[in-house]
């Protein structure tokens, strides 16, 4: 049965290879789809790894021409700390809800960059994201002397650079052997380590944002360089009209500069509203591609039909049944369907192996490719039913009186 | 001729309703994602206020510090001092005017007297802006060189501060306060899509009233090259783009970087087009750009479109290509007729191609039709701040040329196989 299916298959290649490159491509349109959706749904589900209620964030528009600005700005966290409503507050170079959180890498002792993301924070962030600690302890006036070299890690990194095994007091390696060529001239001297002092449960930067290798990176206050992006964890129930008391205090002690605030949850709900328009603009977008693929599907099918009614005619004269008759139509196309997606999926396998698609863990990967394996069979099929049933209808008598 | 082909078409549409449908939902749904695209992207580079002279102007967004090879990392953009505008920007050629502002309007909260946060993008400009930049004034107008030259505290602002502020009354003469400072409303001018990052803001004040944009002080002698500007420059006559650019980049290789260290061995600058600055802003740090060539970005860019389009177009196109052939075969005695009769294989093509393009022009039309729903259900969400999507003749015509590649591109495999029918075959294959 499926020998002589491929027979007939093969008697119209030429029809029947478009069909397939349109399988082919509206495959690989499900694919991508179903995979980014797992991605997202996947995603969402894992904790934040921080709470953002009752968190505002100050953004410092400065000039860099003053000289004074590291100083200045512990001034500011000295000043913050004198105010009733704020509990904790922390300078970060990457902002929850909005920003990459690209600034740091790391490489594994054989030289390979560890994709990981990370940010520069002052000791107070642990307070005010209300970060979980499972190892080790947070950031502390301690990590002084180790010059901006003390991290924090997640455990996911924890997990992928020493197993089991507790990283805490470990070295992480900060460059790899180019690097260290193009920075130092290989002078291994320079080169210094990060040194763990504790894990944090997860961080992950906005609802959508996948889990990764985190790293926090501690930065002093007489460091070089602070961020200019200010976190304040407010005491729970302070009302909203208190940032204009706080905006006044900040102003008081630095005239020219400019500040802004936003609460964390307004950050969030843009982030939020960005990423569900982008999802429903493509999903919808891919939705009608899949409608009007089925549609034409559908029209093909109905056409062949009425083109093939000689040859259906004729098996039915021969006694062939008329549940048969349907089924070859419905197994013709399933045939087709299975040839594009062979393809497609020898094209898509490629993908994980070259390392094109960073982010997205293999079990998610496959499921989002299993889902559009079903998907597509499914949707052949409900195109197949309406005109294979009209192939079974043909009357013999009729069909062969056609010509 | 024309005539009658058009006339089969409609014809041929008519006698398979289904198909006619199914067809046009694909091409309209195409259309429809295109040219809201296109919209899109006319939104973000066309003439729209206040940057209606575009083939006049270029900006001037920043300058490359260029190292010695090993040093550093290769190059440093840093905006412009008041310094560098004089001497390299203003004594070039062909030029009418030449404006500088603060590129990036910062976001800045205060509170209002009632006590509301207000929060506001603010931004530096001087007085030329006004005159190269047309704005819709609602009311009043924008600065002058005298309010910039005596640091008047003025502002302009758009009509979404006004009715935050003021609630729609009128606004000039009225005070607002930024940075401790009591600024008088001079001026209220139309929203600008926040996607016109050049020109948008919702407060715009004379750069003069901050310290930090004031001249710079002499450093060691030598007059500072960094400062917190871009400029704008409008030319006389939109011929005149390319000499400006090329004399503005000569004029900045004759300057000897005073500083040793770091040893900066050049300085470069590109002035460009609004699509030209866009592209390389989007590009920059996603491609090696040490040599941020002045053609390349906005080539990759434009490819970049272009090929996106063409993918989408993909699979809507062997849809159609599959419909198309399998409503030949229907039509196999008409053109064993016209075979027998002596007709072409090329005039046949010729036809399925009219008649083809005739298809997707209409779906085009649909389209259109459907993309002006999708855009004012866009604006009326409100997805970008003062973003108003809208269709014009510029959109149109895009669109229409989209409709036209299409139906060529979807419509040579079909005709091809149609011409190839055998007479006698066809002529054999009659239907009821």
């Amino acid at each position: 049965m499926i020998k002589h299916l491929f027979k007939m298959v093969w008697n119209r290649k030429r029809a029947n290879f478009l069909i397939g490159v349109e399988l082919f491509l509206s495959f690989l349109v499900l694919c991508a789809v179903l995979t980014v959706c797992t991605y997202f749904l996947d995603n969402y589900r894992r904790p934040l790894g921080f709470s953002y209620d009752d968190v505002w964030h100050i953004e410092i528009a400065h000039s860099t021409t003053r000289g004074d600005e590291e100083q200045l700005k512990s001034q500011i966290l000295l000043t913050l700390s004198t105010l009733d409503e704020i509990e904790a507050a922390a300078y970060v170079a990457e902002v929850p809800f909005g920003d990459d959180f690209d600034g740091v890498s790391i490489f594994s002792d054989d030289g390979k960059r560890i994709l990981n993301r990370g940010n520069w924070v002052t000791d107070g962030l642990g307070k005010v994201l209300d970060l979980e600690i499972v190892d080790g302890r947070w950031f502390n006036r301690e990590d002084e002397g180790l010059k901006g070299d003390a991290v924090v890690i997640n455990e996911e990194l924890a997990k992928l650079l020493f197993g089991l095994e507790s990283p805490v007091g470990k070295d992480i390696r900060r460059w790899n052997a180019e690097l260290l060529e193009s920075r130092f001239a290989g002078d291994l001297a320079k080169a210094t380590t990060y040194k763990v002092v504790g894990v944090v449960a997860d961080f992950r930067g906005d609802d959508f944002a996948p889990s990764t290798p985190f790293v926090f990176r501690r930065v002093g206050l007489g460091d070089d360089y602070v961020p200019s992006d200010l976190l304040v964890r407010l005491r729970p129930g302070t009302k909203a009209v208190f940032g204009e008391k706080l905006l006044a205090r900040l102003q008081s002690v630095v005239q020219d500069w400019r500040f802004s605030i936003t609460p964390l949850s307004d950050h969030r709900t843009t982030n939020f509203k960005l990423y569900l328009s982008f999802i429903t603009i493509g999903g919808f977008v891919a939705g009608l591609l899949i409608v009007m693929v089925s549609l034409g599907m559908m029209g093909v099918l109905w056409q062949n039909v009425t083109q093939r009614i000689n040859e259906i005619g004729l098996r039915r004269a021969l006694g062939g049944a008329t549940r048969y008759i349907a089924a070859q139509f419905l197994g013709e196309l399933l045939v087709v369907t299975t040839i594009s997606v062979v393809f497609a999926l020898a094209i898509i396998v490629q993908f994980p192996l070259n390392d094109a698609i960073e982010f997205v863990h293999r079990e998610i990967y496959l499921g989002g490719i299993f889902a559009a394996i079903l998907l597509m069979y499914l949707l052949v099929t409900i195109c197949a039913l309406y005109p294979s049933w009209l192939a079974s209808r043909v009357q013999p008598a009729e069909a062969l009186h056609h010509e | 001729m024309l005539k009658n082909y058009i006339k089969i078409a409609f014809k041929v549409l008519l006698r398979r309703k289904f198909f006619t449908f199914i067809s046009l939902f694909g091409i309209s749904f195409t259309m429809i994602v295109l040219i809201v695209a296109t919209s899109f992207y006319d939104h973000l580079f066309g003439p729209f206020p206040p940057e209606i002279k575009l083939d006049r102007t270029l900006y001037v967004f920043d300058l490359l510090y260029r190292y010695p090879q090993g040093g550093m990392d290769s190059a440093d953009s840093e905006n412009l001092s008041h310094y560098a505008v004089e001497r390299f920007i203003r004594p070039l050629e062909g030029i009418e005017q030449v404006s500088i502002f603060q590129a990036f309007a910062h976001s800045h909260t205060h509170y209002n007297d009632q006590g509301d946060k207000v929060d506001s993008y603010l931004k530096y400009v001087d007085a030329a802006f006004w005159e190269i930049m047309e704005f819709n004034f609602v009311e009043g107008a924008g600065f002058t060189q005298r309010d910039v030259a005596d640091a008047q505290q003025v502002t302009v602002i758009n009509a979404a501060t006004r009715h935050r502020l003021f609630g729609d009354e009128p606004a000039v003469g009225r005070t607002l306060k930024v940075n401790r400072q009591e600024l008088r409303v001079i001026g209220v001018v139309d929203n600008v899509s926040r996607l016109r990052v050049l020109a948008q803001a919702d407060i715009w004040v004379p750069y003069s009233i901050d310290a930090r944009f004031r001249a710079q002080p002499l450093r060691g002698g030598q007059q500072d090259m960094h400062g917190p500007f871009s400029a704008v420059i409008l030319a006389t006559r939109s011929s005149d783009l390319l000499s400006i650019k090329a004399d503005f980049r000569q004029g900045l290789s004759t300057l000897r970087y005073p500083y040793a260290r770091p040893l900066i061995i050049a300085v470069d600058g590109y002035a460009e087009t609004l699509f030209e600055n866009m592209s390389a802003s989007l590009f920059h740090g996603l491609v090696d750009d040490t040599e941020r060539e002045g053609e390349r970005f906005p080539l990759l860019l434009s490819g970049v479109i272009m090929g996106c389009a063409l993918v989408f177009m993909l699979l809507p196109a062997v849809n159609l290509v599959n419909i198309n052939l399998s409503r030949i075969m229907e039509r196999s005695s008409e053109i064993g007729v016209r075979k027998a009769f002596g007709a072409s294989s090329q005039t046949l093509v010729g036809q399925f191609i009219v008649e083809n393009i005739m298809l997707t022009l209409l779906g085009g039309v649909i389209g259109f039709i459907g993309a002006l729903g999708v855009l004012q259900f866009v604006n009326s969400i409100d997805l970008i701040p003062y973003a108003q999507f809208q269709l014009n003749l510029r959109v149109f015509l895009y669109g229409m040329l989209m409709a036209l590649f299409f139906g060529v591109f979807s419509g040579v495999y079909p005709a091809w196989r149609m011409s190839r029918l055998h007479p006698v075959a066809a002529l054999q294959r009659r239907k009821k």
